[in-house]
């Protein structure tokens, strides 16, 4: 147990660098967010410091000694994970990235318990952060990658369970760990009705027609034509990577963000209440698959010619006025 | 150059027939000057929108003013990219322009359209100079006479711009660029690699283009084996089979270099834009560019393999071809197998 003067000396400390621990949690979740999507990871990526009366409680609780050095989560970051099967693939890929800045070995909660007991089970990497200039020690992040039922448990039960306002029954506390049942039930199942989804051919194809429609509903009230977003994204789909696929709704959203000044004067230019808009020469330019054309064009567009040309002439018909209308036209390759 | 930047403001055409040099010798000339500029809807600046930007993307090369060329073309030129907006005259530009290239181009050139168009680029004023030859076509109608349908077809002879025309006679300049009184710009002209008498293009303009083949060659050689060699490409197989597609590429007859073409010939799929990035990154054109290996010859003789532990193997490259030497990933490892299948004439200390 510290002493007074160790927790208010430990605990002004920290309130006076708390924006370094809230750089090193943004820092790191960015980390985090990028390596995920690298791997085609979708979930929620978040990083905070914890707060300063969050800090004297845990020190007061543990109870530490020397409560700055013992209180190793004082910038943290939380991954949660969509599908719980993306769990492992993530741990593994942050260890790689950060193979000279882990400070220990990962921690397993669901390997190091009794299996006999139900009890929180996400796992945690302590990691460094980069340096800064002005630090006077390393600064370092616990990382706790999660399922979503994880992640619903161990909010709920952290706020009723681990800080609760009154005395908890032991009848109570077994009715919390008893919901860890549930929690491993409900990911088994969300584990296994995701791999259905996604062992369907058509998801690949359909999920990008998803992606397509949310960018282009940013810029439009407009309807479209679906038939004809199927046929041109079942080309398109051939410019996207495998690996890219899974996270392509985020990478498309954030490129229409980027253009979206010039992307909204483009549809309004060439709208279907317009000359333009009307000739069947430019019918792709009121599509949300256009987006994701303009997309591929910009970065990948040598696959996109690719795929076009594996279709042929009908296909340039359509896709070529749209990159030209955008500034990026294909390549003429055979004069 | 950044095609997504141009906008067609206004633009002017007039019919130029096919120079006749006995016509021109006695000042007949045939032109048919137009004093208005052409009426340019959505639809229409759109379709030419489209093919300017598709031909400058893939084939236009930087050029800058000769001073010493003294053209006149060039002079009208610079003439309206210096003046004040409202002292800017498209018309007076455009004819001027016109009949200067009718003197300037050989008799052998088609009879065609000569496009000068204000254009924005990347917030600059630009004037664009274009030579489109007439095109054929046909076009099917309908009549109804007596009440029988007929559905018949007209032979167009006065088409000048298709869906098919890809590549056409284009030079533009934009005033932020002029330097020391200096045009400076890029011209796409499908037959400036070819014999003099059809570079008039450029001696109309009184250009030169600002990089000589020799060296833009040269930059290419370097930065494509620059990629090849970068971790970008992991395995000494692909190298191998990469190394051989270049310097294919380099010594075949063909007299240009088509970079996105060479990345969509020889290059896996998940390798070409990453190349032609890797390009770009570099300030090397991923359009077409007129090759001259002076600069490189001695290095197309002979391909090298370097390993890790200092052996070098030094061959033509036609034996990576015909299969004498192979690269291969070795199973199971990160190890390559080279292999020399040949007769052993001597073995040779070296410094």
């Amino acid at each position: 147990m510290p002493t007074e003067e160790v927790l208010a000396a430990a605990r002004d400390r920290y309130e006076a660098q708390l924006p370094r621990f809230e750089r090193a949690a943004t820092g790191i979740a960015a980390e985090v967010r990028d390596v995920a999507h690298g791997c085609g990871i979708t979930g929620r990526f978040d990083g905070r410091p914890k707060s300063v009366d969050s800090f004297v409680k845990k020190a007061l609780t543990k109870p530490y000694d020397d409560p700055w050095g013992q209180t190793t989560d004082k910038a943290g970051v939380r991954a949660t994970v969509y599908n719980p099967r993306d769990l492992y693939p993530l741990v593994d890929a942050l260890e790689a990235h950060w193979a000279d800045r882990l400070a220990g070995p990962r921690q397993d909660k669901s390997i190091e318990r009794d299996p006999k007991v139900f009890d929180y089970s996400g796992i945690h990497l302590q990691v460094v952060a980069p340096a800064e200039d002005d630090d006077d020690e390393v600064v370092e992040c616990e990382v706790q990658v999660r399922t979503a039922a994880q992640d619903a448990w161990s909010a709920v039960s952290h706020q009723f369970l681990y800080k609760p306002a009154v005395a908890v029954s032991l009848a109570s506390e077994r009715a919390w760990y008893r919901l860890v049942a549930l929690v491993e039930v409900f990911d088994r199942e969300v584990e296994q009705a995701v791999t259905t989804v996604l062992d369907d051919s058509a998801y690949p194809q359909g999920r990008l027609l998803q992606d397509a429609e949310r960018a282009f509903w940013q810029l439009t009230t407009r309807e479209y034509d679906r038939g004809l977003s199927e046929m041109i994204l079942s080309v398109a789909i051939k410019a996207l990577p495998e690996t890219e696929r899974a996270t392509y709704g985020d990478s498309l959203s954030t490129f229409v963000a980027e253009h979206r000044q010039r992307l909204t004067e483009l549809l309004a230019e060439f709208g279907p209440e317009t000359e333009v808009g009307r000739m069947p020469r430019y019918a792709l330019l009121t599509q949300p698959e256009a987006l994701v054309l303009i997309e591929r064009a910009e970065h990948a567009q040598m696959l996109l010619l690719d795929a076009v040309d594996e279709v042929g002439s009908d296909m340039h018909a359509l896709v070529d006025p749209v990159l030209a209308a955008w500034g990026r036209p294909f390549p003429i390759l055979d004069v | 150059m950044d095609v997504s930047k141009i906008k067609l403001r206004s633009l002017v055409l007039h019919s130029i027939p096919k120079a006749k040099a006995a016509e021109k010798e006695a000042g007949a000339t045939g032109l048919t000057i137009s004093d208005l500029a052409a009426a340019l809807d959505a639809t229409r600046r759109l379709f030419l929108e489209d093919k300017i930007k598709t031909a400058l993307d893939s084939r236009a090369r930087p050029v800058i003013e000769d001073p010493e060329a003294k053209s006149a073309a060039a002079a009208a030129i610079r003439a309206y990219l210096q003046a004040k907006p409202d002292d800017q005259d498209l018309v007076a530009t455009s004819q001027a322009l016109a009949r200067l290239l009718y003197n300037e181009q050989p008799g052998i050139s088609p009879a065609g359209v000569v496009l000068v168009a204000d254009l924005e680029f990347a917030g600059s004023t630009a004037l664009l100079l274009a030579k489109l030859d007439r095109e054929v076509g046909m076009r099917a109608f309908t009549t109804n006479e007596h009440g029988q349908v007929q559905i018949n077809i007209d032979y167009l002879t006065d088409l000048f711009v298709t869906a098919g025309t890809k590549v056409f006679k284009i030079a533009v300049f934009a005033a932020a660029d002029i330097k020391n009184d200096q045009l400076v710009g890029n011209i796409v002209d499908e037959q400036a690699g070819g014999h003099e008498v059809a570079r008039f293009f450029l001696h109309l303009l009184g250009c030169n283009f600002s990089q000589r083949p020799q060296e833009q060659t040269q930059h290419f050689f370097h930065g494509a084996e620059g990629f090849i060699n970068s971790s970008r490409v992991p395995d000494a197989e692909t190298k191998a089979r990469y190394s051989v597609a270049l310097l294919s590429a380099m010594q075949s007859q063909s007299k240009e270099i088509n970079v996105r073409k060479f990345a969509a010939e020889h290059l896996d799929k998940n390798d070409r834009d990453a190349f032609v990035a890797a390009m770009t990154e570099r300030g090397i054109t991923t359009g077409v560019i007129k090759k001259d290996t002076e600069l490189i010859k001695t290095r197309l003789k002979r391909v090298q393999i370097e390993t890790d532990r200092d052996v070098f193997i030094m061959a033509p490259p036609d034996r990576l071809e015909d299969g004498t030497i192979t690269v291969k990933t070795a199973d199971g490892s990160e190890k390559s197998v080279v292999e020399v299948t040949d007769t052993v004439r001597r073995v040779t200390p070296h410094s």
